[in-house]
């Protein structure tokens, strides 16, 4: 029996491999190389057969594959199971230490996952319970602990570490038929049960291992001598790879450095690869380095899991299930087809969406179906298969049968035909739905196997712990492109020699990772298990191994190796440096800002102008006939007019609670005021009417917001029909009074006035009403506006009357009349001089430069830019008002 | 550590053998505290305790990290010290409490998983939780919520709410505790019943008889307002209160009487009425707080996080709740030292109350320096403990600014409201001498919008000058423009914009305005769904696309929608548009084909990404547009494992709705650029030069609708409805006249901490209309005694409290200053790098299994559909019970045929296994001289590594003869149909024994067992399907992507058939050609 030792990188496993290949020459097949993981067992496959060789694949395989007939038939609990287990054990066992936390899904997690520690270090509930330590929760925990166990075995399941020890066992009486010579490598620690395995097989093989110098501590060294392990130095074959560390500005800066500094190395022949990043703090380096090496055009391999819970794939089954279980409610069906992948880019779903925005909330599939337009069409189709679901609902069943009809409920997920000239990074998110789907039925056999087998149970039931499994499951990516970036995480790391090594995240907290304290099991009780001679994390141990990954990872690179780091986090904060980059002393260099190539040719800002004559003409045609508002637009802003009027850019709809907006106030108390003018009755029960065909028509719903904008607006109207100060029955009035007339040959003009009220002295004033803010309306009066004048015309041309006055009314807040009257009556100003013929001139000459193709954002008042539909169309910068606290 | 020469103050303050003393440091600005606080842990440390027994907790993340990063070069040396102070507990209160809530959660009652939403997904939960909590409201008692809404003096009062409840929470106060506070007092009727009483009893003597009569009204009136049955009516009595001090004597008694009833008893008791009348409005307003309080729970709790508040109420409740808890985590803490101790607020001075051991407690602080009481701080938490510490040092020492500076301070300081006196010592030697340091520049003019327009331009113009001083220049990032109200930013920004000065500003609002990151939020909305018009026109107007306002025309033209228009984009209609306009159109349809395919599977980042490679659009590193995408791009990149595009969507146009605070992009300090921020975020920090701007500008001291105040509870506004007006309860009145005091003494402050930022140059400018300056104009004024009568400048000389003579440059500017020239940048920085992406090669798998090349060799489009891609073409049934699935049959059958155990074996797997052995091949296997069962291995071929079993192989007469079994059952006919499709397999197995064994196999069986059918498959193959070959083409395929159909008779069989697959084999019209390669499909 040997142990190899040698610090990280000194070439123990070049040694071990040699003496490997050596018996595969010599044609022996009673060896085997065990590893830790699979893929560091492929990783040596490939690089054996490449050499030449063929042999049979179980010469390199990983431990726990390894043993595997001898582990007896209780198979290995999964995470999710062992969860679920969990959970279902603390809702039995009713301990008041957990009673406040019990239903907290993150509390079932740490607990399994403390109970998957200790079972990994070989102590099982029994043997925890005769060394338990003080620690508050300890009693607590271990009742939990022994009601799971007793479950695993009730349901012929095994933690990781008890079957190793079966397996350990096993070996020891039966022997390993067959095999004489094993080599163990890239084992960085060595718990119990693995040991366990490796004493088994010093006894009927020879066995050699290697260790690194920062792994292990004495306690599994002395256990090692005491198997008749022979310390050997590694003959030193490590190369010294050169070592630079870079300073970025940011974490992005940092990943564009790293993708800027590798295609360096492209370009100068370097393979993708025989290049590695290893990456600590995962959560905050996957991403922006998958979104950094993507723009570089760099491929990579990300040895990462993904969570189930977030692809499309199990989304979209997630989001069937809980639609169905929600009754069809219009939003969470939406949320499901939305994410069928045969939709992604169509018009027809598109179409559907807004349709079903617009009269959200509501729910029901026949509804649904209805809006689908074509009835024999795939969308249809879609929702008739959810219909299938239905019936689900109903049903009372064994979780076997459960989960054999959740098998199928990837049917409703129907791929999209891959498209032609698909690219690698599609077909590899191709790949992950169907791999996601797997993932899903692997989880639903979890739940199966969670619950009770005897007992049947609803949906609700099933579904839950559906929900508790998809949400552990990790997602695996099978990517096995040749030439790509390795991009690694620490631990997985250890196995690999790479000539060139990118380190990032070199800050306080990333690396070293920064290791709370377990809340079950606080240090100084870990310390004690530790002495006890259960083999638990305790502090000492995380910084010895957060050390050990460190110098693992500088000693992976057989030429180069950088480091990097981002001087400040997502905030702005200001990072420290790693204190591992202290003892090494490296000059810093710094980033350069780099960014990749634009894949297209940059194109030229268009004019902002309309010249094409074919344009022009359609231009024409569209300002024949032109409303006072159109014009006061133009007014405002010539784009502001191209985009309302011309384009009539429409957005998507509102979210039920915005619809009753601004301009639908105004139509509704118009609307009102029309009504009421003609026949007389009361203003408040008349706007009940109207508001609630209003708000039928337009699904308004019914809530708090609606009704405070009710409540306003009909005191509003209220107030108005209250006021004295323009008594009704002094007037004939005519409502809503639509005029058209000639401005010249090719314009014409044309409106609605809201109100004219002719006096018994034949005397015609115009109304109009305004449902806005007092601000606005002093502009309204204060301003060169055209609607005054326009109406004016109107009046005396088209509806036969003398207008004496033009007064808006503001019916907002409190009743306010401003205008212009030709005896100064009624508080008005008088009318300007010339004031049609001055506006009939302006009219015409802006008619000119709209029909000139003037378009080009202008506003005449920037405030107004605020309020103005298409102010993210004009690339204006609206400035927001500001707090009027102090903003920190 | 370099050794600092310490003051006998500093000394005593950093003495580590007194550390069994609670010590209080009154720290006055520039004094040194940070290097205080490390030189004192590090004593600490060096006196024996262990790091990890050290709480330092300071006021922002920025502190911490400093205090971290200084107590590592102090132990540099020391590696093991050095390693310990990784688990330090160095951190903001926040980082503390949450740290020791994951390390305590059971007993703390929080999940142990639990995250830290940030504000802005804490601001997210709290508004769909009012929301939902009113919503529900309304439904059950629909008339009490119309009659809260009429009642509250505005309608829209959730985010008051919402403001109340976070200030509830920072006083560490519950709901119940504050609905269970009683009314702050007020007017009674009994009092104003008195009033009456002495009225209507005065002789009245002088008065006259109309006046007697008038004073009959007044006790008329004011008798029916306290007869009224209702608070309502008595409001509407209130109303007419008829009372006239014309119209009553002056000078007697009675007068007075009257005017104490009208001007103060009447108007007090109209908050009591208020308060009366909307008694069951108020009780709904604490009923939303319960409900929503509820609701937002439950959201965190589902959603795993906790926000701040909880943060501390936690750690609060875990030392509260057990003794046992609290021994420990007291016990975990020799000595505690903290940090800007005065702007601690309630709930965290009940947590380290109860953290504290006695003696052992060690905190700095300044009260001249709190500035946060609107956010809840209690300096007078700070102010007990000063008065009670057993040490007390303070620190008057300033290192940081010109003596002239300090003058101008104390000058400008003294009297004032909620400071305390105090002499600054100037304790920095400067090398050079500066004439003058303080500056006043005032802008007038008639309007104030016109004078801030100058204000702005005045202050660009000295920043400018600043920079440009031949001597000692400053550069741009060591000046700093302090404002109060960030209403006055936009003004600044613009006239730095002129004059080119580069400045990052800490903006506050309006980010999602910034047109980039407009531009961006339209494309993911495009992407969504390009029917929303107003986007898709804002996408194709950005310098993303570029088209004209011409090609928007034209597309319109085609579709009643625009977007609808581009997505059905077809060459045949190129000629409508101008060529340009039509690739960029048909350009952006392509991709956004791809990124609508994508939407769900990568991040939101990627596909923004994508985009601003595509154009190149996203400006240089460091500039402002840069910045604003990055910090962009990081929310997408957050969002995208939180959620859907279409609820990040949504949540986009919510949060830009509610126009939150979302500073620009962190400044980068490689940048040379002008700090523009609030004086607020400005604390802590120290810049060569400052300019607190805007002077005149203060904030609204009002509280909104519904408030709270630890002291008074809830308050509320509300209609009175007999005037139609506002008015305050008796809670909201008090709240006010709390605030408005805050306010007089904490502005003072604010305005103290931003001038004591500057080192060596203060420039203080404010704008007055009509020569009046407002708010800390005036004081300045009034202080300094400056004359804003004439335009023009001058250096005055003022004296200190303290008679100390000091300079001051004052300016009244009546216009706008002449512009200067633009700087030019001594280093500009360098543009970045454009960098070519790499060739691509060898993008084929590493590894391939033989059932996937053999599959391959059928047909590269089944193989990728199926293999490659992992795709299932046929609908799944619903298992039976109990029934072996087919694959489960094969793998025991070839376990049996192996010899390995299987334990329970179908019958039907042991009948086939059987039929093997039975056959005629069988029995030669088992009389052969060699035999090689499962032959499981791995070879290379053309550098691909393939993996396969071979079920059988065995030596006879020198001769290797190669068997693969089959389970499906088939016909006959079949069985010889589908033997085709396994002819490449076996040839790579015949391969790979040859390769094992030296010696080429001869002949190969395919037996199928149901029913018992060998065929055996010819080994002699052409060049073209010679294994090696197959092996280059399957390589080839997957590196190029290209998997063309193999249409042929298999087709029938292949799941994919009619379905993902696009072959159109009809069996009829190829019968005879037994097969033929496709080529791709076209585009
Ligand atoms: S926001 Fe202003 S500039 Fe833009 S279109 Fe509207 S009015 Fe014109």
């Amino acid at each position: 029996m040997r142990l190899i030792t040698g610090p990280a990188g000194s070439g123990k496993s070049t040694y071990v491999l040699e003496r490997f290949l050596e018996s595969l020459r010599a044609q022996k097949d009673s060896i085997r190389l065990l590893v830790p993981t699979a893929t560091l067992a492929q990783h040596l496959q490939n690089r054996i057969a490449r050499e030449g060789f063929i042999f049979r694949r179980n010469l390199i395989q990983t431990l726990s594959t390894f043993v595997e007939p001898w582990k007896g038939n209780r198979a290995e609990v999964s995470e999710p199971v062992l969860y679920l287990l969990v959970e279902q054990a603390v809702a039995r066992i009713k301990r008041p230490e957990f009673q406040r936390v019990a239903q907290l899904p993150g509390f079932s997690a740490a607990l399994a996952r403390t109970i998957g520690e200790f079972s990994s270090a070989g102590c099982d509930s029994a043997r925890l319970a005769a060394h338990l330590p003080e620690a508050p929760l300890g009693a607590a925990f271990v009742a939990v602990y022994r009601e799971v166990d007793r479950v695993l075995e009730q349901r012929g399941l095994g933690l990781r570490g008890q079957t190793l020890q079966r397996a350990a066992a096993a070996i020891g009486r039966d022997g390993i038929a067959g095999i004489d010579t094993i080599w163990l490598d890239g084992f960085h620690v060595l718990p119990e049960p693995e040991l366990a395995v490796i004493e088994a097989l010093t006894q009927h093989a020879e066995v050699t291992l290697t260790l690194s110098d920062t792994d292990g501590g004495e306690g599994i060294r002395a256990r090692l001598w005491s198997m008749g392990f022979e310390e050997e130095r590694a003959p030193g074959m490590g190369s010294s790879p050169e070592r630079r560390l870079v300073r970025a500005p940011n974490i992005e800066r940092e990943a564009d450095e790293i993708a800027r500094r590798i295609v360096e190395l492209a370009e100068a022949g370097r393979a993708f690869r025989e290049i590695g990043i290893i990456v600590r703090a995962a959560e905050t380096y996957v991403p922006i380095l998958r979104s950094t090496l993507e723009r570089y055009g760099i491929p990579a391999r990300f040895y990462f899991n993904a969570e189930l819970q977030q692809n499309a794939a199990a989304r979209f089954l997630t989001a069937a299930v809980e639609a169905m279980l929600g009754r069809w409610d219009y939003g969470m069906t939406l949320a499901a087809v939305r994410l069928a992948p045969r939709f992604a880019d169509s018009p027809a779903l598109d179409r559907f969406d807004f349709e079903v925005r617009e009269q959200m909330p509501e729910s029901g599939l026949g509804g649904l179906k209805s809006l689908a337009g074509d009835l024999e069409g795939p969308l249809a189709r879609l929702i008739d298969s959810l219909a299938g679901l239905e019936e689900w609902r109903m049903f009372e069943m064994p979780p076997a049968d459960w989960a054999a009809r959740f098998r199928t409920l990837r049917n409703l997920f129907r791929f999209a035909r891959p498209a032609e000239g698909i690219d690698h990074e599609s077909a590899l998110l191709a790949r992950q739905q169907a791999a996601a789907l797997e993932a899903f039925d692997e989880a639903v056999d979890d739940a199966g196997q969670a619950l009770d087998p005897e007992r049947a149970v609803g949906i609700g039931e099933f579904w839950r712990a559906v929900k508790a499994a998809v949400r552990l499951k990790p997602l695996r990516l099978e990517d096995g492109r040749r030439n790509v970036v390795h991009v690694l995480s620490a631990p997985e790391a250890r196995q690999w020699v790479l000539p060139v090594v990118f380190v990032c995240g070199m800050v306080e907290k990333h690396f070293p990772q920064f290791h709370p304290q377990d809340p079950f099991f606080p240090d100084t009780a870990r310390v004690k298990l530790e002495s006890a001679g259960i083999g638990v994390r305790t502090a000492a141990e995380f910084d010895r191994e957060e050390r050990a990954l460190f110098e693992s990872a500088i000693t992976r690179a057989t030429e180069e190796v950088t480091l990097s780091y981002p001087e400040t986090d997502a905030r702005g904060e200001r990072n420290l440096p790693s204190l591992y980059l202290e003892d090494l002393g490296l000059p810093e260099e710094t980033a350069r800002a780099s960014r990749p190539e634009p894949r297209n040719v940059v194109s030229h800002p268009a004019p902002a102008v309309i010249r094409s004559p074919a344009l022009l003409t359609v231009l024409q045609e569209k300002t024949a006939r032109l409303s006072p508002t159109g014009l006061e637009s133009f007014l405002q802003c010539p784009f502001q007019y191209f985009g309302g009027r011309v384009l009539r850019l429409k957005p998507a709809p509102r979210r039920p609670e915005d619809r009753l907006s601004f301009l639908a106030q105004g139509n509704l108390v118009h609307a009102v005021l029309a009504e009421w003018y003609s026949t007389a009755q009361d203003v408040g029960l008349l706007f009940d009417r109207i508001f609630d065909e209003y708000r039928e028509e337009y699904h308004i719903p019914n809530g708090y917001h609606t009704e405070r904008l009710r409540q306003a607006m009909r005191e509003d109207l209220e107030r108005f029909a209250a006021d004295e100060r323009w008594p009704r029955g002094e007037f004939e009035s005519s409502t809503e009074r639509e005029f058209e007339f000639p401005l010249n040959e090719t314009l014409r003009i044309s409106g609605r006035i809201d109100r004219l009220d002719v006096g018994p002295d034949g005397r015609a004033y115009i109304i109009d009403y305004k449902y806005s803010g007092a601000q606005r309306m002093k502009k309204l009066v204060g301003g060169d506006r055209l609607q005054a004048p326009l109406y004016w015309m109107a009046a005396e041309r088209v509806l036969g009357v003398k207008p004496t006055a033009m007064f808006y009314v503001r019916l907002k807040g409190d009743v306010e009349y401003a205008g212009w009257s030709e005896d100064g009556s009624r508080g008005g100003n008088p009318v300007p001089e010339g004031w049609a013929e001055d506006a009939a001139g302006r009219v015409l000459r802006m008619v000119e430069e709209m029909r000139q193709g003037r378009v080009a954002p202008d506003p005449a008042s920037a405030e107004e830019c605020r309020f103005c539909d298409t102010r993210d169309v004009c690339r204006i910068e609206v400035e927001v008002p500001a707090a009027t606290v102090e903003a920190v | 550590m370099k050794t600092v020469d310490f003051t006998r103050h500093q000394l005593e303050a950093i003495d580590a053998a007194q550390r069994h003393a609670d010590t209080c440091v009154v720290a006055g600005p520039g004094s040194g505290k940070t290097t205080v606080l490390v030189e004192y842990f590090r004593r600490l440390v060096e006196s024996g305790v262990d790091p990890v027994r050290i709480l330092a907790i300071t006021f922002t993340e920025k502190a911490a990290g400093n205090m971290r990063t200084k107590l590592a070069e102090a132990f540099h040396e020391d590696s093991k010290t050095r390693a310990r102070l990784e688990r330090a507990w160095v951190s903001t209160v926040h980082g503390f409490c949450a740290r020791l809530l994951r390390e305590n959660a059971v007993a703390a009652g929080v999940d142990p998983q639990f995250q830290v939403a940030d504000e802005r997904e804490a601001r997210r939960l709290q508004q769909e939780a009012i929301d939902a909590a009113v919503a529900a409201l309304f439904e059950q008692h629909p008339a009490a919520v119309r009659a809260l809404i009429r009642g509250l003096s505005s309608r829209e009062f959730e985010e008051a709410v919402l403001s109340a409840y976070d200030a509830m929470r920072g006083a560490g106060m519950t709901i119940e505790e504050v609905a269970a506070m009683p009314a702050p007092p007020g007017i009674t009727r009994e009092e104003v019943a008195a009033t009456l009483q002495a009225l209507s009893e005065d002789p009245l003597d002088l008065w006259s008889d109309d006046q007697r009569l008038h004073r009959d009204s007044i006790i008329e009136g004011a008798a029916r307002i306290l007869m009224a049955s209702t608070a309502a009516e008595a409001l509407r009595h209130l109303k007419e209160f008829p009372g006239n001090l014309q119209k009553c004597k002056r000078g007697t008694t009675a007068y007075h009487l009257v005017k104490r009833l009208k001007d103060e008893q009447l108007k007090g008791l109209e908050y009591s009425l208020v308060t009366e009348l909307y008694e069951h409005e108020r009780e709904l307003l604490v009923e939303i707080l319960r409900r929503f309080d509820r609701i937002y729970r439950e959201r965190k709790r589902d959603a795993g996080v906790l926000d701040f508040a909880d943060l501390e109420e936690y750690a609060a409740g875990l030392l509260e709740g057990r003794a046992e808890a609290r021994a420990r985590v007291q016990e975990q803490f020799d000595y505690i030292v903290m940090d800007e101790f005065q702007d601690t607020n309630g709930q965290q001075a009940k947590l380290l109350e109860r953290l504290r051991r006695a003696e052992r407690f060690y905190a700095v602080g300044d009260i001249n320096q709190s500035i946060y009481g609107f956010r809840h701080a209690e300096p007078d938490v700070f102010r007990a403990y000063r008065d009670q510490a057993s040490r007390r040092i303070e620190l008057d020492d300033n290192f940081r600014s010109r003596t002239d500076i300090l003058r101008a301070v104390e000058t400008i300081a003294e009297g004032a409201a909620g400071i305390e006196r105090r002499k600054l010592l100037a304790g920095r030697q400067f090398q050079d001498q500066r004439e003058v340091c303080v500056e006043v520049i005032a802008a007038i003019a008639p309007q104030i919008d016109e004078a801030l327009h100058n204000e702005a331009r005045w202050v660009a113009r000295r920043i400018l000058e600043l920079a440009g001083e031949a001597e000692g220049g400053f550069a741009f990032r060591e000046m700093a423009v302090l404002v109060r109200n960030t209403e006055v930013l936009p003004e600044f920004a613009e006239a730095f914009d002129e004059a080119g000065i580069p400045y990052v500003v800490n903006r506050g609002r309006g980010f999602y305005e910034i047109r980039e990151v407009n531009d961006l939020v339209h494309l993911l909305r495009v992407i969504a769904n390009p029917r929303d018009e107003i986007s898709v026109a804002a996408v194709l107007r950005s310098p993303l696309v570029q088209a004209s306002d011409e090609a928007l025309l034209r597309l319109k033209a085609l579709d009643a929608n625009l977007g609808a228009a581009l997505m059905r984009l077809r060459p045949e209609i190129k000629s409508e548009f101008d060529p340009e306009d039509y690739y960029k159109l048909a350009r952006l349809r392509e991709r956004l084909q791809t990124w609508r395919q994508q939407r769900e599977h990568v991040s939101f980042d990627r596909l923004l990404l994508t985009a601003l490679d595509d154009c190149g659009y996203s400006g240089e590193p460091g500039s402002r547009s840069f910045g604003s995408i990055e910090k962009f791009l990081g929310q997408a990149r957050q969002a995208a494992g939180r959620m859907s595009l279409d609820q990040f969507i949504d949540e986009l146009a919510v949060v830009r709705a509610s126009n939150p605070r979302e500073p620009d992009a962190p400044p980068q300090d490689s940048l040379n650029a002008v700090s523009v921020m609030t004086i607020h975020s400005a604390k802590g920090l120290e810049f060569p030069v400052v300019f607190v701007a805007a002077l005149h500008k203060g904030v609204d001291p009002n509280p909104p609708v519904v408030s709270f105040s630890r002291s008074r509870g809830l308050g509320a506004r509300w209609r009175n409805p007999a005037t139609g007006r506002d008015k305050s309860d008796r809670f909201q009145h008090a709240i006010r006249e709390e605030w408005k005091q805050r306010e007089a003494e904490e502005g003072n402050r604010v305005l103290y901490v931003a001038m004591t930022r500057a080192e060596q140059q203060l420039i203080l400018s404010f704008s007055a209309a009509a020569k009046k300056p407002a708010h800390w104009a005036q004081e300045i004024r009034r202080k300094l005694g400056l004359d804003l009568e004439t335009a023009g400048g001058g250096i005055l000389t003022r004296t200190s409290p303290y008679g100390e003579e000091w300079k001051l440059r004052f300016q009244v500017a009546d216009r706008e200053p002449e512009a200067l020239p633009r700087p030019q940048w001594a280093e500009p920085p360098a543009p970045a790098q454009r960098v070519v992406r790499p060739r691509i090669t060898e993008q084929q798998d590493a590894n391939a299994t033989v059932t996937a090349v053999a599959a391959f060799a059928k047909c590269p489009r089944e193989y990728f559909l199926s293999h490659y891609l992992g795709y299932e073409g046929r609908a799944r049934r619903i298992e039976e019970r109990g029934k072996l699935p087919a694959a489960e049959l094969g793998t025991q059958v070839h376990a049996l045929l192996a010899g390995a155990a299987v334990s329970k074996p179908d019958s039907e797997a042991l009948r086939l296994a059987e039929v093997f052995r039975q056959s005629p091949l069988g029995r030669r296997g088992a009389r052969a001289s060699r035999v090689e069962r499962e032959f499981d291995f791995l070879m290379a071929v053309d550098g691909l590594v393939l993996r396969g079993q071979v079920d059988l192989w065995f030596e006879e007469g020198g001769e290797l003869t190669i068997v693969d079994y089959k389970t499906d059952s088939v016909t006959a006919i079949e069985a010889h149909e589908r033997a085709g499709d396994y002819h490449a397999q076996l040839r790579l197995y015949a391969l790979a024994v040859e390769r094992a064994t030296g010696r080429a196999p001869r002949r190969a069986w395919l037996h199928f067992l149901r029913p018992d059918t060998p065929i055996e498959v010819d080994l002699t193959p052409s060049l073209l399907d010679a294994p090696e070959q197959i092996v280059r083409d399957f390589q080839e395929a997957q590196a190029r992507m290209e998997f063309p159909l193999h249409e042929g008779a298999h087709c029938r069989r292949c799941e994919f058939f009619h379905g993902l697959c696009a072959s159109s084999y009809e069996p009829d019209k190829t019968q005879g050609a037994r097969s033929k390669v496709l080529p791709l499909a076209p585009r």
